[in-house]
């Protein structure tokens, strides 16, 4: 370590902390629709915490000036996603092709659910009574015999 | 040592492929002797598997930084723990550690189940060398870990090189959950090759009763149990050591790790159903082909760098090998599953869409669907750029979005399914079930909803666990009064005797519980809230109840790292509770001097007290102070505890099963004695 | 030093896989079918009998109506005796099988012994009830 200690060891350049002049709360909310992009961590812009990191703090600056300037929660996403590039939200929009990012899942339960509804009533059509030439009750003091001496094995 | 580990490598990858060899051309010839020496083929693939291993945590150990993967992963001042656990640090080590597992574990199930099951034990061999031969081939050929480090000097030879110092162990990775987590992972990985080796052999033998499901029903459990211990300690992990207040971020490494645990839920549930009833034989063996599949895809994903993630451990070759493998592994399975279509035949009938039956094949339902989600939001990004060209991300809120309904839907189901009976149940029976638990879960909700907890997925989660553990202490009660007015027994007596005479049903039952207080502590995320301020000594920031204040800010000096260090005091409604030391680390290996977050937690049932050491302010006189208010966060390890604890008992043989000789074959003796005596 | 570890690992190993392919009387291991038809059935009638004991138990509990517990006995009964029925079947065909697999399970049978105090089943090796502790006769 060659640096020249102050209080600290490192030389600290966390330029913007998130405590901004705009309402913190709506930063935090609105922050997690997009993705840092500095392009190592893959990180929500608020929860993106790498040290030094070049994008998240100048991202959260402009998020905060946009806030502060009145802008609609859209308007500001739509202008991240122009200036950006698509990747900056954190989620895909639900429009278009990707659309289906959405869709499929519920697609897939509910096809799924029919497909389990179809199975059971395949299953009961099968349906057969035992048949009808044994003589159950034959048996009936052999099956509570054996019930007494079985165990179960695990 | 790196010789002796080549030639343990290569011998490793010779006799491997022998093993398979001899297994099956003793099958065909019907020549034991050749079957028995590919049992010990397969053996002995486990010795030189882990001669390599002592070989590499030996090179670890004395830093020979001529070996080039100890070079990139280890330094000389790193403490001797993390030096051995630098071998799963990176992609060669962690390969080879699989391998190892998978040769370890099938060590054992042949030891254990050779003399029971001989028909089918030489299968269970080939195919469990067969996945073992694809990663010895990788060892040897493509990621060899005993590689030396190489010098390139302009139109000269390459030269072997020793570099002075290695460049450390990823920082983020010099942790004790890191030393535990990846083998935990692992094993659960590589455990669902058991079950899936006896699929098979189960469907080439045409042996398909329920056989392979009751003999690997303990394995896969243990999968399925280190699976979810190196779930949750890798959210432990990302919790301590990422600092960004979470844990749980939908990372794509993580989404590997959680497609085969969802598969293998619904694999153990769905088992169920084919030992009582003969049902469902063929979807458990797609569950299981898919499960395995699964477990090497979530290998490759952490691996290959095929989706970006902050796990990017990696970006190698070794991604287009292990795709081969896959798509080798999962189309011979599928042929074979497809050819045996007919011996999979049903032997029951499904009588009720109200019964325990349907209610299994829903759990399978929803596992599936929340995994399909899991994967799909994995993979989108692919297919989205192939689909339209453009590169999209898909990042936690759509896969909390997605899942956070489906989850609570698996929620009422725990609690549903295993009230309703076999075959079917009648309205009269639903009654007596679900009347209380239904009642009690109703007015916690009531309750909760007027004492402020609005959020409408919280309020509803919490209202389903309520549920759950109401039908579980309703079964426990109803179960042991049955017992102590039976036996005679006290009630207590009774509970434990219960638990024990049928472990895996009650040992499910606490897994099911622990699920519940997992589920309660992921609702508490709902209600983060942070506060985050510069702060000098002296200094105060209040976040709900709590307030801290900064005693000192300081400096400390370790050989591997230097770092600066907060000392403060947390006070709880003015009184104080603890002292906090969040630091930032600067770790020294490396041409890139890496810094670190250390985080600083205060936890407490009610809630976690999260601190995080930001960095310092331009004058260097003040730190930025993040701290996270995260309620009920604790009862996501708990919760983790008691499904390890509930998987611990159900692993349990049956009480008085105990002492019953086992089953298994007829000594030579009688054998022979029977034969005389019929003939 | 290197050379002895490689010899060793490398000797072991090939000894171990060499071995049993010079011994003689290897038995027709893999002659052994696991699954005959006997085999089978007696599987299924321990499904059964588990699961009419389940059924049992659970009516104990309180977990079904009368109702549902006598009509669902019922069924389980009739499956149980189409099982011991077929079971009977078998046996009587003299079929080679299942002969040789119920002399099996008799002699597993007889090398147990009932507890006089608690009547549970202990293999003939046990001095003292597995169960209750009693002392078993010889």
């Amino acid at each position: 370590m060659k640096r020249r200690f102050r209080k600290f060891a490192l030389l600290f350049v966390l330029a913007t902390p998130v405590a901004l002049a705009a309402d913190r709360q709506h930063v935090k909310e609105l922050g997690q629709k997009f993705i840092c992009v500095c392009g190592t961590c893959n990180q929500m812009l608020t929860t993106c915490n790498h040290f030094g990191c070049p994008s998240s703090g100048p991202m959260l600056a402009e998020l905060a000036a946009q806030i502060d300037e009145g802008n609609s929660d859209q308007s500001i996403i739509s202008h991240f996603a122009e200036k950006y590039g698509l990747t900056v939200l954190s989620a895909p929009p639900a429009a278009g092709f990707n659309l289906t990012a959405w869709v499929m899942p519920f697609v897939a339960l509910v096809l799924g659910g029919l497909l389990v509804v179809y199975f059971v009533r395949q299953f009961r059509a099968r349906w057969v009574a035992a048949p009808a030439d044994i003589d159950v009750s034959k048996y009936q003091q052999k099956v509570e015999e054996e019930l007494k001496k079985f165990i179960p094995e695990d | 040592m790196a010789q002796l580990g080549q030639f343990a490598l290569a011998l490793a990858w010779v006799v491997t492929a022998y093993s398979i060899v001899a297994s099956l051309l003793g099958i065909r010839l019907k020549h034991d002797n050749l079957i028995a020496s590919g049992r010990n083929a397969a053996i002995g693939t486990f010795a030189c598997i882990t001669t390599a291993m002592v070989c590499l945590g030996y090179l670890f150990a004395v830093s020979d930084f001529s070996i080039k993967y100890i070079a990139a992963h280890s330094n000389r001042d790193l403490p001797m723990y993390f030096k051995v656990s630098s071998i799963w640090g990176g992609q060669e080590g962690s390969l080879l550690f699989w391998g190892w597992l998978l040769t370890l574990y099938s060590a054992l199930v042949i030891i254990q189940n050779w003399r029971k099951h001989s028909a089918m034990m030489p299968y269970v061999v080939a195919v469990l060398m067969a996945t073992s031969f694809f990663f010895t081939s990788m060892h040897l050929f493509i990621v060899n870990p005993f590689n030396q480090t190489v010098f390139l000097q302009a139109g000269a030879s390459p030269l072997p090189f020793v570099p002075h110092d290695g460049q450390g162990l990823n920082p983020l990775l010099q942790d004790a959950y890191m030393v535990i987590h990846p083998p935990m992972l692992y094993l659960g990985f590589v455990g669902f090759a058991v079950p899936f080796a006896f699929a098979m052999a189960a469907m080439i033998t045409k042996q398909l009763g329920d056989t392979w499901i009751r003999t690997t029903r303990r394995w896969t459990m243990v999968a399925w149990m280190f699976l979810s211990i190196g779930i949750l300690l890798g959210g432990k992990w990302a919790y301590h050591e990422l600092g960004w207040g979470g844990f749980w971020a939908w990372d794509p490494v993580e989404n590997a790790s959680m497609m085969p645990w969802l598969i293998g839920t619904a694999f153990l549930h769905s088992v169920m159903v084919q030992e009582k009833k003969g049902m469902l034989k063929v979807w458990n063996m797609v569950l299981i082909i898919l499960t395995f599949i699964m477990s090497v895809f979530g290998t490759l994903l952490t691996r290959s760098g095929m989706v970006q993630s902050v796990h990017a451990f990696a970006q190698s070759p070794v991604g287009g090998y292990f795709r081969a493998f896959i798509i080798v592994a999962l189309s011979g399975a599928l042929y074979l599953l497809f050819d045996r279509l007919p011996y999979l035949k049903s032997e029951n009938q499904m009588e009720s869409i109200v019964s325990r039956e349907s209610s299994f094949m829903f759990n399978n339902l929803i596992l599936l669907a929340a995994c399909f989600a899991v994967f799909w939001g994995t993979m989108f990004p692919i297919i989205s750029e192939a689909a339209t060209g453009s590169k999209i991300t898909v990042g936690p809120p759509f896969f909390n979005k997605v899942n956070v309904p489906i989850a609570i839907f698996l929620m009422l189901l725990t609690g549903v399914g295993p009230l309703l009976a076999w075959r079917r149940a009648s309205t009269n029976s639903l009654k007596r079930n679900f009347l209380w638990p239904a009642v009690i879960a109703l007015a916690s909700g009531v309750v909760l909803y007027f004492r402020g907890v609005q959020h409408f997925y919280a309020l509803l989660s919490i209202v389903m666990s309520v549920f759950v553990t109401a039908t579980i202490v309703r079964e426990f009660y109803k179960g042991a009064s049955a017992r102590s007015s039976g036996t005679g027994e006290t009630f207590l007596e009774a509970v434990v005797n219960l638990t024990l005479r049928n472990t895996r049903r009650y040992g499910g039952y606490i897994v099911h519980f622990g699920f519940v207080l997992l589920f309660i502590g992921w609702s508490g995320q709902a209600f983060t809230t942070d506060a985050e301020g510069e702060m000098g000594i002296g200094d105060t920031l209040p976040i709900r109840e709590y307030t801290l204040r900064v005693d000192k800010l300081g400096i400390e000096d370790t050989p591997n790292y230097a770092s600066d260090k907060a000392t403060l005091s947390l006070f709880e409604y003015g009184k104080k509770v603890a002292n906090l030391y969040p630091e930032k680390r600067l770790y020294k290996a490396g041409q890139e001097q890496q810094p670190t977050t250390e985080v600083s937690i205060y936890s407490t049932a009610k809630n976690d007290v999260y601190v995080v050491f930001q960095g310092g302010t331009r004058d260097g006189k003040k730190a930025i102070i993040q701290v996270f208010y995260n309620p009920l966060t604790m009862w996501v390890w708990i919760g983790g505890i008691v499904l390890v604890a509930g998987t611990l008992i159900a692993l349990l043989p049956n009480k008085k099963t105990i002492l019953r000789r086992r089953p298994e074959a007829e000594s030579k003796e009688e054998r022979k004695e029977i034969e005389e005596k019929i003939s | 030093m290197l050379y002895l570890f490689c010899g060793i690992l490398g000797g072991g190993v090939l000894a171990a896989i060499c071995a049993p392919l010079f011994r003689k009387d290897e038995t027709l291991e893999s002659a052994i079918i696991e699954e005959t038809e006997w085999d089978l059935l007696q599987r299924k009638k321990e499904v059964i009998l588990g699961n009419i004991q389940d059924l049992d138990f659970e009516y104990k509990c309180g977990k079904l109506s009368a109702e549902d517990y006598q009509k669902i006995r019922a069924e389980m009964n009739a499956e149980a005796a189409v099982v011991f029925q077929e079971i009977e079947k078998l046996e009587s065909s003299k079929d080679l099988d299942a002969l040789i697999r119920r002399e099996i399970s008799a002699r597993k049978e007889r090398s147990t012994t009932a507890c006089p105090s608690c009547g549970s089943t202990n293999p003939n090796t046990n001095k003292f009830c597995a169960d209750c502790g009693a002392k078993l006769k010889r």
